[in-house]
């Protein structure tokens, strides 16, 4: 049974290396089905926000979660109770990545928009781990810094 | 009709020219409804405009690398589908199904709604394609499927 749907959404925040952006931890009684997930190109003092940047984006299933910066999220239904995730944003080189799910590349200036279809559910077990990647530990990025707004959407079921 | 969800990914490899990216067969016991595709590149911010195809094959192309499907529920068994990826031959009996142009910079994604999704029968083969390359890419594409059976 769905607990609600929520939101972690990683605010304008100055990019400079290839990471993960944002990152969400299932709690022990609950399993998450990703619903959305998006990276844009944002308007800041650093990089032109309206050229053409091609990057390399993935959905990646970690085995060890990063340290970052801590998101509350945010239900979409205000009536809906607290999430039980832990969700991060900006995260550190410290996270392990065990399986790649989606894995492509998009002008981030159009913005890259993830939006599962029915039956095509990518679920998070309990305690799982799943993180929104920029670029590659491979690779840098094409241009750097560079403002982003990065974002992932789950149902909560438990 | 419930199944079990998997992806097949073609990661950052160089293309020089029109070629099969992926080749799927499905197992002799399962059918494969095809639910996404997508076929993205990371070294140009040029518009140009090229070719993406899905199309059935009657034998896969040879000299591809394997890749084991990635499943999308952890708990769920794996995959039956061999997934071959970057052919160097590109095997035989080929129809198109899908034929749409495409901006590189935007890239090419394939969604189908569900009465719309292609059906793989079993030991059926599924090919993603680009058909038209103006100059040498880096490529990252892809292939979501459900298995059911």
């Amino acid at each position: 049974m769905a607990r609600g749907s929520y939101a972690a959404v990683l605010d304008p925040t100055l990019i400079s290396i290839t990471k993960i952006l944002v990152q969400i931890q299932a709690p022990a009684s609950a399993v998450l089905e990703l619903e959305r997930a998006w990276v844009t190109k944002a308007f800041g003092s650093a990089g032109d926000p309206q050229i053409d940047q091609m990057e390399r984006i993935a959905i990646v299933r970690q085995d060890v979660a990063g340290t970052g910066t801590s998101i509350t999220p945010a239900p979409l239904d205000p009536d809906a109770p607290a999430s039980g995730v832990t969700a991060k944003g900006d995260i550190g080189l410290d996270a392990d990545i065990s399986a790649y799910l989606f894995k492509g590349a998009a002008d981030i200036a159009a913005g890259w928009l993830f939006v599962p279809q029915r039956g095509e559910s990518l679920i998070v077990p309990p305690s799982g781990i799943l993180g929104l990647f920029l670029g590659t530990f491979e690779g840098a990025l094409r241009e750097s810094p560079v403002f982003i707004v990065a974002g992932l959407i789950w149902r909560e079921l438990g | 009709m419930e199944g079990r969800v998997y992806v097949a990914r073609m990661d950052a490899i160089s293309v020089a020219a029109a070629k099969t990216l992926i080749d799927l067969t499905a197992p002799s016991t399962a059918v494969l409804e095809i639910l996404r595709a997508w076929i993205s590149q990371d070294t140009s911010e040029t518009s140009t405009q090229e070719v993406a195809e899905i199309g059935r094959k009657t034998a896969a192309g040879a000299g591809g690398a394997a890749f084991t499907p990635v499943k999308f529920a952890v708990g769920d068994s794996a995959s039956g589908v061999t997934a071959s990826i970057g052919p160097t031959g590109e095997g035989s009996g080929y129809s198109v199904l899908i034929r749409e142009g495409f901006n590189l910079v935007n890239g090419w994604l394939y969604l189908p709604v569900p009465e719309e999704r292609i059906q793989v029968p079993p030991s059926g083969i599924i090919s993603l394609k680009l058909a038209q390359v103006t100059a040498t890419i880096t490529v990252s594409a892809g292939i979501v499927w459900k298995e059911v059976g």
